[in-house]
Order: C-alpha cells, then sequence, then structure tokens
C-alpha cells in the first residue's frame, strides 16, 4: 500500500467509489483513510463518489484525528556500556537504600528495647509460618545430605582404610558448613520470598502508606517482628538440620559400611567438640537477619503492580541466598584466621 | 442475586444498567459477556441462544468489547500493545498497520500520544479508562460492554468519552451496555434506562420516562443521584471561575 502513490498516473483527478461497500469498521476506514492521506500528500487530486452517511461519519471520525503514524515509540534503546553503567549506579543505589533500611531497622530496635513494647503475636505468627513449618522439609534436607556427605566420604576412604573417620568428615561438614547453610537457603527460598510477596502487595494497595498516615512504623509493625522471627527459628532449625543430618551420615554408615552407629557417634565425639557446633550455628542468627531484611526491603521497593511484586519476590531469594552464601565465605576466612 | 429478569436489547441500542451498589449491575453485565454463567436461565446474544461451554463462544466474544471497570490492562505490555494485542491474535494485517490501528484507537478515546508507550502502572486513572475502552474497542465490536466507564473521571472527561461512545455508536451501529452512575451521562446518551433493584428491575424505559416516574423508589433513586450530580456540577462550576 505503501507504493500506491507511484503505482496510479500522476495526471488528472483520482476518483474512489464506496458505491459497493456494504460494510466498514474503523481498521478499514483507517486504511483508507491512511490511502488518501498518502495520495493527497503526493499531490493528487483525490474524489470520493457515493459516500453513505454511515462510511462519511466513520471516515470524518477518522479523518479527524492527527495521523496515529506520526506517533513515534520512545522506548529508550541503550547500548551495553550504557547498561552496565546503569546497572552499576543502580546496585550503588540499591545497597545505599538496603543499609538505610538496615540502619532504620535497628535504630527501631534500640529505641523500642526500653519501651518493652513487643508485638507477640505478630512475632508467633512469624515463627509458626517460618520455624515450624519448614520443620518437614528441613529434616528431610538434612537428612540427605548426610547421607550423600558419607557415602562419598566412605568411597575415597575406603582405599586407604580409613572408613571410621567419615565420622570426623561428616560431623565437620554438617555442623560447621552444610547444616546452617541448608537452613539458611531453604529459608531464604521460603522465608525471604513471602516476606518480599507480603509487603510487596501490601505496598501495591497502598497499605504501606496507610500505616504511615496513621502514624504507625511499618519497620516496627512489618520488619521487626520479622527480623525477630527469623532470629530465633533459623538457629533452632539449624540444630535440627544438624542432628537430622548425623542421623543420616549414621544410618549411612552402618548400611554402607557396617560401621556400628555407637562406634560411629564415638568417632565423632573424640574428633569435634561442642565449639564446632557452635562455630556453625553462630551463623545462623547473621543469615537470619540478612534474609528477613533483604526479603522486606525488596517488599518496600514494590511497586503498585502485581508484575512489579513478583519481580521483587524473585530478586529477594536470588539476593537473599547470594548473601548468605558471601557471608558464609566471610566466616570461613574469619574462623580460620582466628584459629577456631 | 437475581430474580426473573427478562431483558431484550435490541441492536443498536445504547441501553444503561443503573442501580445500588450490590443491586448486581456488574453480575448482570458479566453474564452478558459470557464471563459468568447464569445459575438459572439463559442468555441470548446475536440472536443464538449461548452457554459458557459452546464452541461458538469464541467467534461470539469477537463480536464483543468488554471494558472492565478497574481496566484490567495487561501490567506487562504498554498501552499500545494492549490495544493491539486482540487484533494481533484475531487478524492477519501486518504489524505495522495494526500499531497504526491501535494509535488512532488510542487517539480516538482522547488519550494523549505520548501516552501510549508508557506501562499501565504509569497511568492516572483517567487515562486508564481511556486505554481500556480503547482496548474494548480494538476488533471493532458489535456490542460493547461498558462497567462504569465514566467513574473516577472528571465531568468534563466524562462528557467527551460520551460523545466518543455516541459517534462510534453513530458511525458503527454498536449495542451498547453500560453501568453508570452518572445521570448527565444517561441524559445524554441512552436510548434506553434500566432501574435494578433488589435483583430485579424495577424500571425500564427512556431515561425521561424513568425520571418521570411514579414509584416512590424509582423517585427516590434518582433523587439521590441527582443531588450527588449536582454538588459535582457546583465543583466544575467554581473550578471553571
Amino acid at each position: 500500500m505503501a507504493g500506491l502513490p507511484r503505482k496510479l498516473p500522476r495526471e488528472g483527478v483520482i476518483a474512489v467509489d464506496f458505491a459497493e461497500l456494504g460494510l466498514l469498521d474503523t481498521s478499514g476506514a483507517w486504511f483508507i483513510s491512511r490511502s488518501l492521506r498518502d495520495l493527497e500528500g503526493s499531490g493528487r487530486e483525490v474524489r470520493t463518489l457515493n459516500v453513505s452517511r454511515d462510511v462519511r461519519a466513520l471516515l470524518d471520525l477518522v479523518a479527524s484525528q492527527p495521523d496515529p503514524r506520526e506517533v513515534k515509540f520512545t522506548t529508550p534503546r541503550f547500548t551495553f556500556l550504557q547498561r552496565c553503567g546503569l546497572a552499576t549506579v543502580q546496585i550503588y543505589a540499591s545497597i545505599l537504600e538496603y543499609l538505610e533500611l538496615l540502619g532504620r531497622t535497628v535504630s527501631r530496635w534500640v529505641l523500642l528495647m526500653g519501651s518493652g513494647r513487643v508485638r507477640l503475636p505478630q512475632f508467633f505468627e512469624i515463627v509458626e509460618e517460618t520455624g515450624v513449618n519448614a520443620v518437614p522439609i528441613i529434616i528431610l534436607l538434612a537428612f540427605l545430605i548426610g547421607v550423600v556427605i558419607t557415602y562419598q566420604g566412605l568411597f575415597v576412604l575406603r582405599t586407604y582404610g580409613a572408613v571410621i573417620f567419615a565420622a570426623n568428615l561428616a560431623g565437620v561438614t554438617i555442623l560447621r558448613e552444610m547444616g546452617p547453610l541448608i537452613v539458611a537457603i531453604v529459608v531464604a527460598g521460603r522465608t525471604g520470598s513471602a516476606f518480599a510477596a507480603q509487603i510487596g502487595a501490601m505496598r501495591a494497595a497502598d497499605e504501606v502508606d496507610a500505616m504511615v498516615s496513621m502514624g504507625l512504623n511499618p519497620l516496627e509493625i512489618l520488619v521487626l517482628p520479622r527480623v525477630f522471627g527469623l532470629m530465633l527459628t533459623l538457629p533452632l532449625l539449624t540444630v535440627l538440620a544438624d542432628m537430622s543430618g548425623i542421623v543420616g551420615a549414621a544410618l549411612t554408615a552402618q548400611l554402607v559400611a557396617g560401621i556400628s552407629p555407637y562406634a560411629f557417634l564415638t568417632q565423632m565425639g573424640s574428633a569435634i567438640g561442642p565449639a564446632t557446633a557452635l562455630t556453625g550455628l553462630a551463623k545462623a542468627p547473621i543469615f537470619a537477619v540478612v534474609i528477613a531484611t533483604v526479603g522486606c526491603f525488596h517488599g518496600f521497593k514494590a511497586e503498585s503492580s502485581a508484575e512489579s511484586v513478583g519481580r521483587r519476590t524473585t530478586r529477594s531469594v536470588v539476593q537473599g541466598i547470594f548473601f548468605v552464601i558471601v557471608i558464609d565465605a566471610a566466616f570461613s576466612v574469619a574462623y580460620s584466621t582466628l584459629g577456631l | 442475586m437475581h430474580d426473573g429478569i427478562d431483558l431484550d436489547i435490541h441492536r443498536g441500542e445504547i441501553v444503561t444498567l443503573l442501580g445500588g451498589s450490590g443491586s448486581g449491575k456488574t453480575t448482570l453485565l458479566r453474564i452478558m459477556a459470557l464471563l459468568m454463567a447464569p445459575d438459572s436461565g439463559s442468555v441470548e446474544l446475536f440472536g443464538k441462544r449461548v452457554g459458557l461451554d459452546d464452541n461458538k463462544i469464541q467467534t461470539m466474544r469477537r463480536k464483543m468489547g468488554f471494558m472492565f471497570q478497574f481496566g484490567a490492562l495487561f501490567g506487562g505490555i504498554n498501552v499500545r500493545h494492549n490495544v493491539a494485542l486482540p487484533l494481533m491474535e484475531h487478524t492477519h494485517l501486518p504489524r505495522r498497520l495494526i500499531e497504526e490501528i491501535a494509535q488512532l484507537k488510542l487517539q480516538l478515546t482522547g488519550l494523549p500520544p505520548s501516552a501510549s508507550c508508557l506501562m499501565p502502572s504509569e497511568l492516572s486513572g483517567g487515562m486508564i479508562k481511556r486505554a481500556a475502552l480503547a482496548r474494548a474497542l480494538a476488533l471493532d465490536p458489535e456490542l460493547l460492554l461498558l462497567d462504569e466507564p465514566g467513574s473516577g473521571l472528571d465531568p468534563a472527561s466524562t462528557r467527551s468519552l460520551d460523545e466518543l461512545i455516541r459517534r462510534l455508536h453513530d458511525a458503527l451501529g454498536i449495542t451498547v451496555v453500560m453501568i453508570t452512575h452518572d445521570l448527565a451521562s444517561v441524559q445524554r446518551l441512552a436510548d434506553r434506562a434500566i432501574l435494578l433493584f433488589e435483583g430485579g428491575v424495577l424500571a425500564d424505559g427512556a431515561p425521561h420516562e424513568l425520571l418521570a416516574s411514579e414509584d416512590q423508589r424509582v423517585r427516590y433513586f434518582f433523587q439521590l443521584e441527582l443531588q450527588r450530580s449536582r454538588s459535582a456540577a457546583l465543583v466544575v462550576e467554581e473550578a471553571e471561575i
């Protein structure tokens, strides 16, 4: 159709006959109107014949509008370098905002410490949702991790005739690393995302602003119970994961290498002390603070659309797990420096 | 919710559904739009009786445009693509032409050109209404169902939206069924007004007939609505001064 002006003769008047036209919709009207505009634009004289009243009304309606072709999309397109720059600036701003939330939360906490105002119902709700309800999945996963670690260890140790040292391997790995880590990752997945979605949905429905307008502090009502709840449940879940992992390890040693659970646990007790368990457990509250605040942070950053809430939820999980692993690495370095 | 409603809507009519909150206007409209099945009774559209499990239902839906009260624009795509989507799915027109048609429809509803590449979450309430109407009009429906097109708009915008509906109706012969609370809209636009009350039809007729009704409940309803629109008109006059 774009070539129409070229195909038609340059001279004379072009007459368009509408006599045979039965039915016309706005899409068709635009198509005709567009062609007529093009023809007139190329300097020809166009006449329309036998236009019925209805068709005339429709053509006039369409013709009364400015040319839609002139409205160009202004979606910004960025080069690779611009994208990198944009992402860097955004990450920097995001880190600052996160630190602000963390700081405000802690200062609110300090302020409240003297007042004795504790939101126990919310707190216990969070404990039940994030702790009690997570027990089955944590037990199952930790058990399987214990099984896998011992099974792999036994394979290697068997060539040296040192199968009993699988107890040392399993003890250290589960208590120091895998127990706290697996709990933190599962909780980041199921609880961090839930926090982001809950607060994000409230944000989308202006509920957070409603709280502020009533003179309530969203940090105090939404963030603190979640942080405290998770700080209690994450260490408890870690203890559970440690026990379940060791049960899995002992069972595997019995079934695969014929080591009795008594011998296995005695060997483990002689190799590691309470310090090993405590170095693992010490990480849990830190993980809890990070997971809870990252989840809440993304919830607060959500905009007023379901899509944005969804995106923020995903990000809260990814960043929660990312930070958990980074902090775990930092702990490893710190422990080895301190000689623990 | 409804009881014994028997309505015939004729081709080319502009019908307004009136009624207090909870009188079942939206439900009735959703039943007409084949989004809900009535618990009992039947719906006939374009002269044919249809149920929700009918396989002709898709062709019927293509002849209908439904504008939701809160827009129901797809949040993941921009405004112009919202309007273009039904055209892309249901027609074989070239993509460029579809974009032009979508843009034209947005302009017809009075949306500023700069708004067509925004995301729905970036629009104001009035702009959402216009974009939603443009999407309902995308396939040039024979039957246009509007759920409170004027709510949340200032009286001047309601008036221009009404004019657009009237012009499209005149040019395309669309049948329009709309829910509204705005008596000014009813008087400007409607060939026929239906007042729902407690699950039934309380009054049905030309707007001036309803306004002149002797029935106490009808009079009461219109008095309340009139008071409301008068106070709204007062606000506009003050704003214009």
